[in-house]
């Protein structure tokens, strides 16, 4: 019985650990969110960056980047343009 | 024994990785360059060093009391996947290239038998907390100067002319062996 108890009662501890450092270290940048919302989320990786969620990081980086997106249609490309636009992340001297 | 020989004893005369053979899987995996050996030898001497302690109280001041001793092995694991874990999010936040380079091997710490042995060791030789101490810095610094010469070796072997046959990996687990049969014969010298 007290075998339970002991090994529940240090894996509960260290999960608790686990949890709470997981949510301290993991703040990220809010925009990386709402960019997503506007990828196509398929996760193809055709973009060249793994994921949609490297693309959107990489949009912030050098916000062209969401050209090289393939299953993205003409309409949600200029969407998206607006919509960097409007967040500042395209800033006028980049044209 | 006293501590300057225990010190010795497990650094060199019974090295983790070339007497023991634990911990062999990322000495060979990640000593393609010096540089990843030395990030690797640092993430294996911080958990070494983290976990033997949390284990050493954990055992004396949980286990032993309510007589579960036969736990140790599940607890120490859990101990060990917990900290390589907390570990790899605290690299993946500030220290991002060192993530990258490291690759699958970073999270495989928690499967290093190093680490396991390290703490199952100090609580098999019956160790004092001091004892415990030096052992788990001895073994580590041996794992990280073991995998830092063992990375130069083959970083100095790139520029030379190896048989296509042998390049790469064979001739890595040649020079293992024969820094093996160097590292035996160091235990009779004390």
């Amino acid at each position: 019985m007290s075998a339970v108890v002991v090994l529940t009662g240090i894996a509960f501890l260290f999960g608790m650990i686990l949890v709470l450092l997981d949510a301290y270290l993991k703040k990220e940048d809010p925009r990386v969110e709402e960019i997503k919302n506007h990828l196509p989320g398929y996760n193809c990786g055709s973009c060249g960056y793994g994921s949609c969620e490297g693309m959107a990081k990489a949009i912030l980086e050098n916000a062209y980047s969401f050209q090289k997106c393939k299953p993205m249609k003409e309409e949600a490309k200029i969407e998206m343009e607006q919509f960097l636009k409007e967040k500042e992340i395209i800033k006028k001297t980049n044209h | 024994m006293n501590l300057w020989n225990l010190f010795f004893f497990s650094f060199l005369t019974e090295n983790i990785v070339l007497t023991r053979f634990l911990g062999i899987c990322p000495f060979i995996g990640t000593t393609k360059s010096t540089k990843n050996a030395w990030s690797m030898g640092i993430a294996v001497t911080l958990v070494i060093m983290c976990s033997s302690i949390l284990t050493y109280f954990l055992y004396y001041g949980v286990l032993v009391p309510t007589d579960t001793t036969y736990l140790k092995t599940i607890v120490f694991i859990l101990v060990i996947a917990c900290l390589v874990q907390s570990m790899e999010l605290i690299i993946k936040k500030y220290f991002p290239k060192v993530e990258k380079s490291l690759g699958i091997y970073l999270p495989l710490i928690t499967t290093n038998c190093a680490v396991l042995g390290v703490v199952l060791l100090n609580i098999s030789n019956h160790f004092t907390f001091l004892e415990a101490m030096i052992f788990s810095i001895g073994s580590s610094m041996g794992f990280v100067f073991v995998s830092i010469l063992f990375a130069s070796i083959r970083e100095y072997l790139d520029t030379k002319n190896v048989p296509e046959w042998m390049k790469g990996t064979p001739i890595a687990f040649v020079i293992a062996s024969i820094m093996t049969l160097i590292f035996s014969t160091l235990g009779g010298a004390l």
